[in-house]
């Protein structure tokens, strides 16, 4: 049972934690909560299903295209919507993104109705049985999956021209724009990646459980949310750590206490976090502060 | 080379640089002096378009006035900005690279990297260190070395002395007749008025946003009101 639940909890922190590095490099940089991000994450999925449902495959083009497809949508929110609202005060950027997450939401809504949909089933989804666990290869999968995009989105902030042009960024906007460094092609990078990111959480949920649906989004948005404050809001490494110990704290309050405390758990931990330490695990506000 | 005409800015309702006119010419270092408050940040970050202003700033002869600061900056200005601005969580080496942020040919870049540790050997064994945990001193000469590390032709440095020990302030000064020797205008903006009439060629008196007196450093030295309100202290 323990082990049957830290596999879960495994699986969807891990998905958590993909949701919660576009929330974290997006705040880094310019300090907003893109409370539109989960929808993102149902745009993924849509995007998948529609190119599967439509051409019939193959899945490999359904990812490109859900790469493309959400690094896009990120782009025009912030062009079209972030970036007038700029100088605009703190607040009312706030109002602007759940304005944006509303209007995405109608739109899928519109576009693929109300009802949850099956994923089209690509992959036989075998389980197999380990000392009497039971793991799916996809549970197999998302972790591993998970790991090499952090790998990768690692050694692309660490090692690369364009990775250390995002850090600056997010240290001083100012001053890296004196150095050459356009804001605006950074921010646009960063809406792009955070967003194809969580785009390929959302195709991986909906493979996992087999279905999708309009407003997939609220509720992984929230827990992807809490797990930046949780990592401490602005760190890539914290918004992982966070993503997995809600998604470890969710499969154990369902496997202990009742599926119906799986809700609250976000909620829980969120307000602990606040009273406890509000700048998180890794504290990256006091820092930036300093 | 480089010109501000009739430069205004102003803080929300608050009209801080009232019509400012200078000149930077080739190979010359021009000092702005004045007491703190007197608009000496505020007319730098107007020539990079850090903040919005009316007026004209010509380099070489072209607007540069409405560009963005990157656009700034590509065209060859470069700046050092007051209180250093140092990237702290970036490494020494990773905040010299951003300084050549442009420069996309890794051989010029080791170049410009060689270039600078030869000025500021002080940088060298501390490369991998992140800025932010060097001392003050240190991190001037880091934020000037970012700085050259564009391969400007123009360099503006903003109160490049404030809070150093008096050797680290001889230091930058030399830096400054070094950097200028290299063939880069410098215009220079300091409290420390004795200290920047020393390495200028000429200099201008800001006081309230305007621009009161311009002249040779020589005249300026030797002019009895600057004396009285700026070198009173350090001669
Ligand atoms: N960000 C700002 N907002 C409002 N007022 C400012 C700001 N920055 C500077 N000021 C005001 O503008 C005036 C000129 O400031 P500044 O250019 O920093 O002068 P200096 O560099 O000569 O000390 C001062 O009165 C200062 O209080
Ligand atoms: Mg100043």
């Amino acid at each position: 049972m323990f082990l049957q639940q830290v596999v879960n909890g495994i699986t969807t922190g891990c998905i958590y934690g993909l949701v919660a590095l576009g929330y974290t490099l997006i705040f880094g940089v310019i300090g907003l909560i893109n409370f539109a991000h989960g929808e993102v994450y149902m745009f993924g999925a849509f995007i998948a299903f529609s190119v599967l449902a439509l051409l019939g495959g193959p899945f490999s083009l359904a990812i490109v295209a859900v790469i493309i497809g959400t690094a896009l949508l990120g782009c025009l929110m912030d062009g079209l919507v972030y970036r007038p609202m700029r100088m605009a005060p703190r607040v009312s950027q706030l109002i602007t993104a759940m304005a944006v997450s509303i209007v995405l939401r109608n739109t899928a809504m519109l576009a693929w109705g109300t009802r949850t949909r099956a994923f089209p089933s690509i992959f036989p989804l075998r389980a197999m049985e380990f000392w009497g666990i039971r793991v799916t290869q996809l549970q197999l999968a998302i972790p591993v999956l998970t790991l090499l995009l952090m790998i990768g989105l690692h050694l692309l902030i660490y090692r690369t021209r364009l990775g250390k042009a995002v850090r600056a960024t997010s240290l001083d906007l100012e001053m890296a724009s004196a150095l050459g460094i356009e804001p605006n092609h950074i921010i646009a990078t960063i809406f792009a990646l955070g967003a194809s990111m969580g785009g390929l959480a959302g195709v991986l949920v909906s493979i996992f459980y087999g279905s999708l649906s309009f407003d997939m989004g609220v509720a992984v948005g929230l827990r992807a949310f809490v797990a930046c404050i949780l990592g401490g809001i602005g760190s890539i490494h914290g918004a992982m750590l966070g993503g997995l110990i809600i998604g470890l704290a969710e499969a154990m309050a369902v496997g202990y206490i009742s599926p119906g405390y799986k809700d609250a758990i976000a909620f829980l931990i969120l307000t602990l976090v606040l009273i406890a330490k509000p700048s998180g695990i890794f504290g990256v506000l006091v820092e930036k502060g300093g | 080379m480089l010109q501000a005409v009739e430069l205004k800015a102003s803080y929300g309702k608050v009209s801080v640089l009232h019509s400012i006119s200078f000149e930077v010419k080739q190979d010359e270092v021009v000092c702005l002096v004045g007491s703190n408050g007197a608009g000496k940040t505020t007319t730098l970050k107007a020539v990079m378009g850090l903040v919005p202003s009316q007026g004209d700033v010509l380099f070489h002869g072209e607007s540069i006035h409405s560009l963005r600061p990157a656009q700034i900056a590509r065209r060859g200005i470069s700046y050092v900005p007051e209180g250093r601005r140092i990237f702290p969580h970036l490494s020494v080496l990773e905040n010299l690279e951003m300084g050549a942020y442009l420069c996309k040919d890794t051989k010029a870049l080791k170049n410009r990297l060689d270039q600078q540790l030869a000025l500021f050997p002080e940088l060298t064994g501390r490369l991998h260190r992140p800025g932010g945990t060097l001392s003050g001193g240190e991190q001037q000469m880091l934020a000037i070395a970012r700085a050259l590390m564009a391969s400007p032709k123009t360099l503006l440095l903003d109160e490049p002395s404030m809070g150093l020990a008096p050797m680290v302030v001889d230091r930058v000064f030399n830096v400054i007749r070094e950097v200028s020797r290299q063939g880069i205008s410098i215009l220079l903006v300091e409290q420390n008025a004795a200290g920047a009439l020393a390495v200028s060629d000429r200099g201008y008196v800001l006081e309230q946003g305007r621009v009161v007196l311009e002249d040779s450093t020589k005249n300026l030295q030797g002019n009895p009101g600057v004396q009285r309100s700026y070198l009173g202290g350090h001669l």
